[in-house]
């Protein structure tokens, strides 16, 4: 159940009735009595103060003026004198300055008959006047001014209709509102007014600019919890005093814009698709304004967006350039620009800038939409969101929860595309995801959905597929997939190993170890590349360390027998070197058996060295037959014959066996 | 007193610039007519009102704003519009009794866009119509018309129309202005935005202004932006000691109210969010850095002189402002030294001057020879960006 029983109320604060809406104004208060307080204090015998509410969609401009406009309509000393107008969201109809007043006519005519019974008629008969468009203001002013009454205009999209007045209209607007006191603006608007800062302008500076920014964790708390009935409530509150972080990072990710913690948090939360569907019809509602925004872009700027919302998180300037092919001055030239036209933000990191779409939402819409329907592009925002809000056990109850929901046929079907596609794309793998999939492609089809043929492979059918492959093929497939579970992080790390692409084969080597893998063979190779290929010993020893902690492999036990027997820690080096010998393949690793043994002989340790070359199953004594009589030379005085047994032929190797100990020896 | 930002500033909240309206008062007197003359922002619309509001005696004031007047006919007709707004007619009601029955004797429904229709059926147009109505005043008031954005219509005309016919407009001023009979009973108060000799200097009707007195507005002093800002930050109580006033004033430099205001608005602000009565250098600093990254727009200032300015006028450019950031202002002196360095000539500097004043980057106000930015919030955004 959603977190309202009306879902239009995340974008439209208007169609909630003013009790809900009162009681769930909890956060902005400061910015509302701010402005408040100056209507109830000013003298309206002079010119007021006109305001313009300034922030991104969803940061609650609209509510705000909701909320002026219901407290003047309850202040017993205001509501006397002073009446608010407020319009429908999009004034499309007001094209001109004109017809604003006369919007304003025929809405107190409509609104306070009592008082403006004919406003508007009286208005209309002087139409046809040749100097209507001179005297229209003064006809309302004039009519107004007769009732004692003043006017406040609560203006949504204050921008747009400021946008669609010609010069001379503007220049009229800033006369009239430098001249009378019998109506004051406040508006709404997602980006500063052009007029407000160029100098040429009337409106140079003239308007208070109040600044929306996204909450803070408090006021996020605050927000949220005041949502939805007692119940939703309760599991609200629940959610932030368990595991307060989860509100944090969806408040990071969202950055704190209401509107989208709403519907993010019921997406989480319901299983059914609503809110969902929701998403999907506000984010129709933007398409037109979004994609104007995009298409009043040239198109190298264009370009510039489209790297940085695919990207989702943020990027470098080097990063950007690279991937559209940019001379990287060009580029941080051009992000300036997209900083001014503010669709993009930047977050200083000392000498660089990270840049992000400004606008979460409008990176969603822009996923959503441009994103390519065959991979996580168009998701991507939602499996940031999923691998955020859960851990990989959470993650697994929802996917099973999620079939289980299909296979009882109680999802919408975009609803069921998306997250199918997200939770695979998040890490769930193995027979969990491929059933999954399975039972939502069956859905789909039944249904006669079209989105069944755009769901991905599970982990199992590429699996299959690599298997049918030849190596280098199956590397490459297994490189291309963008999936994050355990075992394609694995097999893409391994991939990329054989590849020779060595930082790439750490990379998702490692991830793999965060999910949980432990498989002997990922450390093993890690091993390997920082050893062999980096020569960097101390995560090599690391890594084995760590590998052999979770289990023994041929490999780490080498590695520990090595640092143990370096640290003089014998017995714990006898343990280890005896697990290492019980591997098969123990004889390919001769040079590390006679290394080992050389240290022992050389740290005097005669007796353990004998017990090794004599354990009858391995037959080290009569492979190590140098060796052997080269320790037999130490223990002489017990084993007076057996150095005595060496054949002549032995003689030479079994002397620079012994110089190499004794070189062993005084190097300790 | 209110912190008013953008909106002209009247009543207890008008900060008293003595100086300015001293000076007016004084010209006013001595019969001249005023071109008030100051960069935007600075407070010529409230000085205006302050007059309007508190007339002496002897005299009734009209404020009439014509920055949309694109026409002769529609200046005109403006100005004879606010005579028969019911604000100004009640204040002639005791004091110009025939002026006050001439104009209530106009037949609304004879005003047409041209002008009266007579009952005759001929149309007078409003000049002639306004020139008549101050011929009729028998009263030993006179009248003070302030017309504010005079230079904006004129330019307003020169586009749309031609410049002819703002040359024109400017000639009936003029002759209105001569005519004694008209100057012994109204004057006119002229400001604006943009600087009324520049625009009339580009149609070469220089000559018809010459004879106008010119008021500059100047910032405050010192110790008054103290006093200003005691009195703003009381007002909404928050403490402020003197140092920290001092520091404030340091910032900014160019002491106009108006800058004044957005910083202790922004200061009110943060003491607002972190819940505290005071203000301090830190929270003043947070101030600056707050306005200045709510213009971020300042971008496109400095992206603009790219645009317009091309290899050794773009240097040129950038090196004042650059200068202006740093040192605060720039004399002629220095301008004229830094023409050499890249090899400007006179129009050429002259031109990049013109343009650099039009736009709003800087200013030759009050001293002609000294430039400064218009904005001190845009120094400290040059300076902070640009010139570092």
């Amino acid at each position: 159940m959603l977190l309202t029983n009306d879902s239009l109320y995340k974008y439209n604060p208007d169609d909630m009735s003013e009790e809900s809406f009162l009681d769930r104004f909890v956060v902005r208060d400061d910015i509302f009595n701010e402005i408040f307080d100056d209507i109830n204090s000013a003298n309206y015998k002079v010119q007021p103060q006109h305001y313009i509410i300034v922030g991104q969609r969803g940061q609650g401009k609209t509510t705000l003026l909701r909320k002026i406009e219901i407290e003047v309509k309850k202040d017993k000393k205001l509501s006397k004198f002073l009446l608010p107008i407020k319009f429908a969201e999009e004034q499309y109809s007001i094209r001109s300055l004109s017809i604003l007043w006369e919007e304003i006519a025929e809405f107190l005519q409509l609104n306070y008959n009592d008082t403006f019974p004919t406003i508007y008629d009286n208005m209309e008969e002087h139409f046809e006047d040749d100097d209507y468009e001179l005297k229209v203001f003064s006809y309302l002013e004039t009519a107004i001014k007769k009732q004692k009454k003043k006017l406040i205009l609560l203006l949504d999209n204050i921008d747009e209709l400021m946008g669609k007045l010609k010069p001379k209209e503007q220049q009229q607007l800033r006369e009239i509102l430098l001249s009378t006191s019998t109506f004051r603006i406040v508006g709404g608007s997602t980006k500063m007014i052009e007029q407000q800062f160029d100098y040429s302008k009337p409106f140079y500076e003239f308007f208070k600019i109040v600044k929306l920014s996204g909450l803070n964790f408090e006021d996020s708390k605050k927000f949220m919890l005041a949502l939805g009935n007692d119940e939703q409530k309760k599991r609200i509150l629940q959610v932030i005093t368990d595991t307060p972080q989860r509100l944090e990072t969806l408040r990071k990710l969202t950055t704190g814009v209401p509107r989208t913690l709403v519907i993010l948090y019921e997406i989480f939360l319901n299983d059914d698709g609503n809110a969902f569907d929701d998403l999907l019809k506000i984010l129709d509602e933007v398409t037109p304004l979004y994609k104007h925004r995009m298409d009043d872009l040239p198109t190298n700027l264009q370009a510039i967006v489209h790297a940085i919302a695919i990207n989702w998180d943020g990027m470098l300037t080097g990063e950007i350039a690279k991937e559209i092919r940019m001379d990287s001055k060009i580029v941080s030239s051009q992000l300036k620009q997209l900083e001014k036209y503010q669709i993009i933000e930047s977050i200083s990191t000392g000498k660089n800038k990270i840049y992000m779409i400004k606008e979460r939402f409008f990176n969603i819409w822009y996923l959503m939409r441009n994103g390519r329907k065959s991979d996580r592009q168009r998701v991507e925002w939602l499996v940031q969101f999923l691998l955020a809000w859960h851990n990989t056990k959470e993650l697994e109850e929802k996917a099973e929860k999620f079939t289980k929901a299909i296979k009882n046929g109680d999802v919408k079907s975009n609803y069921a595309f998306y997250m199918c596609e997200a939770l695979s794309y998040a890490g769930i793998g193995g027979d969990l995801e491929h059933n999954m999939k399975d039972s939502v492609k069956d859905y789909l089809n039944n249904i006669g959905s079209s989105l069944s043929s755009h769901i991905g492979q599970s982990d199992y059918e590429i699996m299959q597929q690599f298997l049918e492959l030849q190596n280098d093929e199956a590397d490459k497939l297994l490189i291309g997939y963008s999936k994050d579970s355990k075992d394609m992080l694995e097999f893409k790390g391994l991939a990329h190993y054989r590849q020779n692409n060595m930082e790439q084969a750490k990379r998702f080597l490692h991830k793999t170890i965060e999910k949980g893998n432990n498989e002997s063979l990922v450390y093993d190779t890690l091993f390997k590349i920082y050893f062999f290929n980096d020569s960097d010993m101390m995560n090599a020893q690391n890594i084995a360390m760590k590998g052999y902690k979770i289990k023994a492999s041929i490999i780490n036990t080498q590695v520990m027998t090595t640092m143990l027997i370096s640290e003089k820690m014998f017995t714990e080096s006898y343990k280890i070197f005896l697990e290492f010998l019980e591997f098969d393949k123990y004889i390919l690793h001769y040079d590390f058996i006679k290394f080992y043994l050389l240290r022992l002989i050389s740290f005097k340790q005669y007796y353990k060295s004998k017990e090794f070359l004599e354990i009858p199953k391995y037959k080290l004594k009569e492979h190590f037959k140098p060796l052997w009589f080269a320790l037999m030379y130490f223990m002489q005085d017990e084993y007076p014959y057996e150095y005595k047994k060496m054949g002549s032929e032995l003689k030479e190797n079994v002397k620079d066996i012994i110089t190499e100990i004794e070189s062993m020896r005084n190097a300790i | 007193m209110a912190i008013v930002v953008g909106q002209t500033v009247r009543g207890s909240d008008f900060w008293n610039r003595e100086v300015e309206v001293g000076n007016i008062w004084d010209s006013i007197n001595s019969g001249s007519h005023i071109l008030l003359t100051a960069p935007r922002r600075v407070g010529k619309t409230s000085i205006m009102y302050k007059i309007l509001d508190e007339p002496q005696e002897k005299y009734i004031v009209l404020y009439v704003d014509t920055e949309s007047a694109d026409s002769k006919n529609e200046f005109w007709h403006k100005l004879f519009n606010r005579l028969l707004e019911e604000e100004f007619l009640n204040t002639i009601k005791t004091k110009a009794k025939n002026l006050y029955d001439n104009i209530k004797s106009i037949n609304p429904k004879k005003l047409s866009l041209s002008g009266i229709e007579l009952e005759d059926g001929n149309i007078v147009d409003y000049h002639q119509s306004f020139k008549r109505l101050i011929y009729d005043i028998d009263t030993d008031m006179k009248l003070i018309i302030m017309v504010d954005e005079f230079a904006q219509t004129i330019e307003n005309i020169i586009d749309n129309e031609d410049k002819k016919d703002a040359v024109a407009l400017l000639k009936e001023h003029r002759a209105l202005r001569q005519d004694d009979k008209f100057s012994s009973k109204a004057l006119f108060i002229y400001a604006g935005s943009i600087g009324l000799e520049g625009v009339v200097s580009t149609i070469n009707s220089s000559k018809h202004i010459n004879d106008l007195k010119n008021i500059k507005v100047y910032p405050l002093e010192y110790n008054d932006a103290i006093l200003f800002v005691k009195k703003l930050t009381s007002s909404i109580s928050l403490d402020i000691e003197t140092d920290t006033i001092k520091y404030i004033l340091d910032k900014i430099e160019w002491l106009i109210p108006f800058y004044i205001q957005l910083i202790i608005d922004e200061s009110k602000i943060i003491a607002r969010q972190t819940k505290v009565d005071f203000i301090n250098i830190d929270m003043i600093d947070k101030a600056i850095n707050n306005a200045l990254e709510h213009r971020n727009y300042f971008e496109s200032w400095e992206a603009k002189i790219r645009t317009i300015f091309k290899d050794n006028k773009y240097k040129f450019t950038k090196e004042l402002l650059n200068k202006i950031s740093s040192d605060n202002q720039i004399d002629t002196f220095d301008i004229q030294n830094l023409s050499d360095k890249y090899s400007l000539d006179e129009d050429e500097q002259k031109d990049i001057l013109r343009t650099l004043k039009y736009d709003g980057y800087i200013d030759n106000n009050p001293d002609i020879k000294i430039y400064r930015f218009n904005s001190p919030i845009l120094k400290l955004w040059w300076y902070k960006n640009v010139a570092n």
